[in-house]
Formats: C-alpha cells, structure tokens, sequence
C-alpha cells in the first residue's frame, strides 16, 4: 500500500535525495523548488522556511507607561517544527513613555510550511541583537501586542544580526535555490550541486517579443529570474516572469535575434552556477545563505560542469564528465582546498554504487572503481562493446546499483532507442567477470535497501510497478506458481490460447511470455490480457513467426545466455570435437539450447539433419539449436544433469573439419525453476 | 497507420514529418498538432503540440530537417479500446492532416514509469519514495 506525498514534479530529470542525520530527506530535481520530506508526513513541503517581507508590518507604541528610546524590531516566518527563515528587514520605532507596542498586518504566508510568525525587537537605542518579543502561533492571525520592558525583553531568546566574523547571522536561513538538482550531506552540512539546464520541447521566439512559448515542454514557477538562453546566440535573457497557464516565460527585455517558431533553447541559471557549490549552515541543512558557495576554477576544471559529487572517505568528492576534485576541509568549506585527483568523472549524478567501501563509478570511458585513493579501470575488457553499443544520448537515466549478496554490481544503459534502461552491464567484483542483462520492460531507476538485514536491489518498472531482485512478487500463492510452460492450442497473430491455471490476470498484465519451444521458439512478447476463464493471451506486439499447436510458452520467463570465448580447433583428429554441458536438474520441465559459431561469425552452424538421442537431446535439420531437455525425470529415467554432443558426428559433417575457430553459445528461458549452469566442457580445441 | 497496443500509463510515439503536397519536408508556419479521438469520435484530452526533433538535422538533399514529435503519456482519461490520432499542421496558411491508430489495453494504473527509488529509514521500518513519471511521488512500506 502507498501513500501520496506529492503531485505535479517535473520528470524531465531524475530527483536526487539525501538524508539529514535528523531522518529528515531532501529531495531536488533542478527544475522545482527543493523539496524536505519529514518523518512519515504525508505531503512534502518546500526546502527551507520563506524570507520574511514587511509588505506593511508595521509596530506602533500606545497607552501610557515608561518605556522610552528608540525601538528596532524585524519578523520571520517559522514551520511547526519551529524552524526559522530570514528574518525580515528591520524598521524602527520611537517610544515616548508608552507601555504597549501594537504590530499590525503581520504578513501571512503562501507557504504550506509556515505555521507561526516571531517578532524580534532590540533594547532601546540597539539595533545588533534582537530579542523575541512575540510568537504568533499561526499564519493566519495579523496583529499581536506586547509589553515587555527591556528587563523583560533581555530574558527572552537573543538573535544576533552579525555573526562574530561580520557575516550576517540572522539572515543565514536563506532557502535553498532551485536549480541545483543534486544535494550531498557532509561534515554536519548538506551541499547543493550541479546546476540544471532545461531543454524540453522547443522555444518559439519572435523577433521584438519578450514572450516565449515553449512547445512541447512544461514551464514552472521556480524558473522566474532564470536564463533564458538560444545555443548560439550571443545574448542571454533573463526570466522576469511565468506563465504555467499559457505555458510561456516573460523576458526582461524583448527578443533581439532572429524570429524562429522551432529554435532549441535552455532555460538555466546564470553561467557562474555550473561550476559552483553551495553549502547551509552547520547543523541547518535548509539554512542556505547565498555567500556561502565556492566555484572549481576553470583552470582546475578545464571549462566543464560539475555533473555528481559524493560524500566518501571523510571527503567531500565533485566529479566533471572527466575528472574527479576531492575537496578537503576541516569546519568551514570555504577554508578548504580543492585538488584535482583523478581524469575520470561519471555520467550523471545517479551513475555510480557503492560495495564493501569502494564505489564503481560509469563515464564515458566505461566503468571504474574508486577507493578515494586511484581510480581502477576495469571496463578495459569491454571498452570496445561498450563504445559500439552504448546509447549515450539518454545517459541522463542511466543509474547503477550494487548487490552485495551476489557481488555484483549493475549499470543500467540504454542499449537501443528505449527511453529508459532496458538492459543493464553487470560485474561480479568477485570473480572479475562481465555480462550484460536485457529486460521484457525498462528499468529506470534502482536502488540498493536494507531489508530484514540485507541490502536488497530494487527496480523501478512499468504501470507503477516496483520489483526486487531474486524474489517472487507479493501475490497469492495460487497466482504465483504457473506452470513451467503450457501447450498451444490456438494462436492468432497477436495472440495465442493456453489452458489457464491462473485465477487474476492482473498479475499477468505486463509480464513477458517466451515461445520455449516448438514452431516460434525464441520469440519474447509482453502479456496485455490474459483472460483466466478461456486461456488466452493477448500480446503488445504480433509474433514474427506464428505459432502452431508443436509450441510450448512460458508465462514471466527470462531469457539467459552464456557465450564461450573462441577457441582454435585442434588438428589432431584423435581429439573428437564434442561439447557438454554440466546443470542442476529441474523439477519442471526446462530446456536450454547449444549453439555453434565458426570462424568469428554472429550466426550459427545450423544443422543438416534431424537426430534425437533419445537422452533428451535433438537437433533438427537447418536449425541452428541443440536442444536438451532438464527436467529431473525425463521418459521415466532420472536425468543426471550432463549433456554433452558430439559435433562432428552428429551435427553435421565435414564443415567442420574446416573451421579454424569454434565458439559456442548456452541459452534459454528460465521460468519456473531457477537454471544453474555449473560448466561448459569442449573437446578438441586449444586455447 | 496502427502504431501498437499500449496500456494505460505507457507513453505512445507521436511523429510527424511535416509535408508539403509534392511530400517535401516543409516547415510548418506553427508547430503540429496530435487530436486524439475514442471510438465514439470523442476527443480525448487537449491537443497535443509536437515540438520539432533535432532541428539542425539535414536529410540528403540538405534540407532542414521537418521531423515532429514526443512522447504522450497516456493518462486516466483513456480506457481500453482503439483511438484514432489525427495529425494536424499548416503550410502557408493551407491544412494538412494525416492519421494514425493505437490500441489501449487494460492497466491497473495510469502514473506510468517508476523513474526514481529511495530508501528511507524510519521509525518504523523501511519507507521506500517511488517517483512516477507523472510527476507524483508514493511513499510505501516495504511489504517483505
């Protein structure tokens, strides 16, 4: 069960959060208002409490009594919690032998958050420390008096207005800024970082008009008093107003360059921002005072943008597409050096994971590992497939997760013209090994969670759908455990009938079904209706091949494959070629399919006849399949978990005597029982 | 054209290239329209403007690319059936349309993709935000 917290975000990038040590989560997109998620609430609110403005607050004395002098006093908003923003600009006023200050049009805010207002009064003659004088425990109420002597005033809670070193002090609660879309907690402070460019849709812009309509994107509020930039022009405007309504920005002066009713545009802050960090206040994560930022110089960064950044090894770390700055510093960041460490960077702020103290980090170069001391390539092996099969323009959602109970850990990528991740290239920093993963639906974000003690991986689907990693979805027990595979009895071209032994098709809806075997086999499509009653399986796209009653599909199965390297045949022909496979035995019924590659090619041998071994195996004439049966009892015999098959025998003759190189192929479909291949053995080959 | 069955929740291509009558790639005098129609001629939603894919993009001949196009989420509005996609644009003042059908299937939610997780710890146990590509965010309970 979930609960709404919030609505309209705008998803033209990914949210970046990050914990406070009070439990409370920040969250920012760079496009809308930083956000703050406290406790088990069920709404958001804005990131840090609004400026306090005068817009006709006024404090006046009255009524006789024996106060005298002149009086400074200044207001702020606070949140239920008590936390404070800026404090108002002070104003003053002189009592004359009075006893009463009346203040009057108290501002009431727009903001949710607010929940009170305090106003702050000096001692007479003083305008460096004020004193709480009032607290309106609402924002609604607009008026409050107050009688307090300066004895009694003294007593009350002090606010600086300077801090010790001249900064002001009761004005370090500024708001977090918008357009910085990723935020780090580190040394008692969070860090916001990596400012945001807008480029969604197109801009139509018209020659004399300060009015910009933007097609095909969203505007929001938080982008007045941004850039408005067109590549290539010389000229950046400023945003002096929006209209979420027309869905048009308002320049601060009126368009000089060429009109164009399709021109690319970015709406972003100023330039200075893409090299720039700010901080809050120690303890004050929210309290974000506009001074206290620090820029990568451009030398140090050759000109490029901050893209991510991490807290790791008691370092603070900020990353360019590149290169790697870690920032070092004892209280106050300012005081810090930045030093250029490494020429690696990452892809975006999501593109890295962390296990056993180490973080593997993606750029464009492939993937590393960092231990805060080098960088370690270790995608070297695989730069080349990385390189021509990589879709990098949607690198803004790649992600990456770590799994520790497997040791692995996984970059999610596009591989094809998908939106989001469909695939993902794992590594086993164990066993040093690389693969990569293709999924029926894509995968756009991930995470690695505790749960009952372990950290877990969790994927974010389809239809609001979220899945963890090796276990069953939390349905009935009756909708889980579908049949290992089930006959065709009819088929249409997008759709094939089945008996059904399944009691909701909800589950169903959006998972994958394979053709394991038979006429069709190979063939994954995703299940749009799959009625309980009649069997039959309606799917989002037509078969390529159709399919006829010789085919068996498998409801939620997963594809696998496993490739050899390419070996050298051996010109001994005392060595008879021959492969085999080691598994688990299944309970269900189960297959997995040899392949032969020769000579480098990417299709495989097929067969020239058709053979059954009558041990579970066959091969079928101009197919390019071994297919072996492994399920633990097979034609009333136990099946031992070994199959091998004797290439030149029985597949096929005399080609291969003239194959130089050999590389084989494992594959199938796991559905009901996990498949487990301990081992591939090749007879005559070397290397 | 039929580009494909869709469920509630998953976003539908919507594409043009904006053509003249001899079927030149042409600028439009104002960015295309998509008009999306139930079966019962009913319009479903605003129109939709496409805004123009990779402006700078010359063809073999070197003319400016005219390719028009997003992606649609396909919201609450929709319910399961055939829905017809009328494309409108202008060219000197003259209209132009050209159609298109997509199928909607059956879908327990219309928010769309999860494209943001994150583990918050808690009091009482693990609470997990889901960000959803329509711009809501759910805080849930892990239910293991």
């Amino acid at each position: 069960m979930t609960t709404q917290i919030a609505t309209g975000r705008n998803t033209f990038l990914p949210n970046q959060r990050c914990l406070t040590p009070d439990g409370q989560t920040l969250i920012v997109n760079g496009i809308d208002a930083a956000k703050i998620h406290k406790g088990q609430d069920t709404t958001l609110y804005n990131a840090g409490v609004p400026l306090a403005v005068n817009s006709g607050f006024v404090g006046a004395w009255g009524t006789a009594g024996a106060i005298t002098g002149t009086y400074y006093y200044a207001f702020r908003y606070i949140d239920a919690d008590g936390i404070p923003g800026d404090l108002s600009v002070l104003q003053s006023a002189v009592a004359a032998t009075h006893s009463t200050i009346t203040y009057s049009n108290v501002p009431v805010s727009s903001d949710a958050r607010v929940a009170g207002r305090q106003i702050f009064r000096s001692l007479a003659g003083e305008n460096t420390v004020l004193y709480l004088d009032a607290t309106i425990n609402d924002n609604s109420t607009t008026s409050t008096t107050s009688t307090k002597s300066d004895a009694t005033l003294a007593t009350q809670t002090e606010l600086q207005i300077l801090a010790p070193d001249g900064s002001i002090f009761a004005r370090r609660f500024g708001v977090p800024v918008s357009w910085m879309r990723n935020v780090v907690y580190h040394n008692n402070r969070s860090f916001w970082f990596v400012a945001s460019k807008y480029t969604e849709g197109h801009a139509a812009v018209t020659n004399g008009s300060a009015t910009v309509t933007i097609v095909g994107g969203t505007v929001t509020d938080a982008m007045d008093g941004r850039q408005f930039v067109i590549p290539g022009h010389a000229t950046s405007y400023t945003i002096d107003s929006v209209s979420t309504g027309s869905n048009t920005v308002t320049l601060s002066v009126v368009y000089a360059g060429t009109t164009d009713l399709f021109s690319p545009y970015s709406i972003q802050p100023s330039k200075d921002e893409f090299r720039r960090v700010r901080w809050s206040y120690p303890g004050e994560p929210e309290s974000c005072y506009d001074n206290d930022s620090a820029d990568l110089e451009s030398d140090q960064s050759a000109g490029e943008e901050l893209i991510g950044g991490f807290s790791f090894n008691s370092f603070m770390w900020l990353l360019t597409p590149n290169a790697c700055y870690r920032w070092s510093f004892a209280d106050n960041p300012v005081a810090g050096q930045i030093y250029h460490t490494e020429d690696r960077g990452m892809l975006n702020p999501k593109s890295y994971c962390r296990f056993e103290n180490t973080l593997a980090i993606m750029d464009r170069a492939g993937i590393y590992l960092f231990n805060g001391g080098n960088a370690n390539p270790i995608s070297n092996v695989i730069s080349d497939w990385l390189r021509d099969n990589v879709v990098w323009d949607r690198q803004e959602w790649f992600h990456a997760s770590a799994y520790p109970a497997e040791e692995t850990v996984k970059f999610f990528v596009c591989l094809d013209g998908s939106r989001y991740p469909r695939h993902s290239v794992c590594f086993n920093y164990r066993t040093l090994r690389w693969w990569w993963e293709e999924y029926p639906w894509e995968i756009a974000s991930s995470a690695t969670v505790p749960i009952a003690g372990k950290r877990e991986i969790i994927y974010g689907g389809e239809c609001d759908r979220t899945t963890m990693h090796g276990r069953y979805a939390d349905i009935p027990t009756d909708d889980r455990d579908l049949s290992a595979r089930y006959a065709v009895a009819s088929a249409t071209p997008m759709s094939c009938t089945v008996t059904a032994d399944w009691a909701s098709e909800s589950y169903l809806i959006g998972s994958a079904i394979a053709v394991v075997a038979g006429k069709g086999k190979g063939q994954i499509r995703r299940i749009y209706k799959a009625n309980a009653t009649t069997g039959r399986i309606e799917i989002d796209r037509p078969w390529a091949t159709s399919l006829d009653t010789t085919s068996y599909v498998a409801l939620g199965a997963v594809h696998w494959q496993l490739q050899t390297k390419v070996f050298e045949t051996l010109a001994d022909t005392q060595q008879k070629a021959a492969v085999g496979v080691y598994v688990d035995p299944t309970d269900n019924a189960a297959s997995f399919d040899v392949k032969l590659y020769y000579n480098h090619r990417q299709t495989a041998v097929l067969s020239e006849r058709t053979y059954d071994s009558q041990r579970g195996l066959k091969v079928f004439k101009d197919r390019a399949d071994i297919e072996c049966q492994i399920a633990r009892t097979q034609d009333n015999k136990e099946f031992d978990g070994w199959h091998d098959f004797p290439i030149e025998a029985g597949f096929e003759s005399g080609r291969h005597a003239k194959a130089r190189y050999q590389q084989f192929g494992v594959e199938g479909f796991q559905s009901r029982d996990r498949i487990v291949v301990h081992g591939i053995d090749v007879t005559g080959v070397a290397g | 054209m039929w580009i494909g069955r869709y469920t509630v929740g998953q976003s539908i291509p919507l594409g043009l290239t904006s053509t003249d009558p001899s079927c030149t790639p042409t600028l439009p005098d104002s960015a295309p329209v998509a008009e999306i129609y139930d079966n019962a001629t009913v319009q479903v939603g605003s129109d939709i403007s496409l805004p123009i894919i990779d402006k700078y993009a010359l063809d073999t001949a070197g003319t400016t690319n005219c390719l028009f196009g997003r992606e649609y989420r396909l919201t609450s509005s929709f319910s399961a059936g055939r829905y017809q996609i009328i494309y409108k644009w202008v060219i000197s003042g003259v209209t132009y349309k050209r159609c298109a059908e997509f199928d909607v299937m059956y879908a327990t939610t219309h928010h769309g993709q999860v494209i943001g997780l994150f583990g918050v710890p808690r009091s009482v146990g693990l609470l997990v935000h889901v960000d959803l590509e329509s711009g809501r965010i759910q805080m849930g309970r892990n239910p293991h």
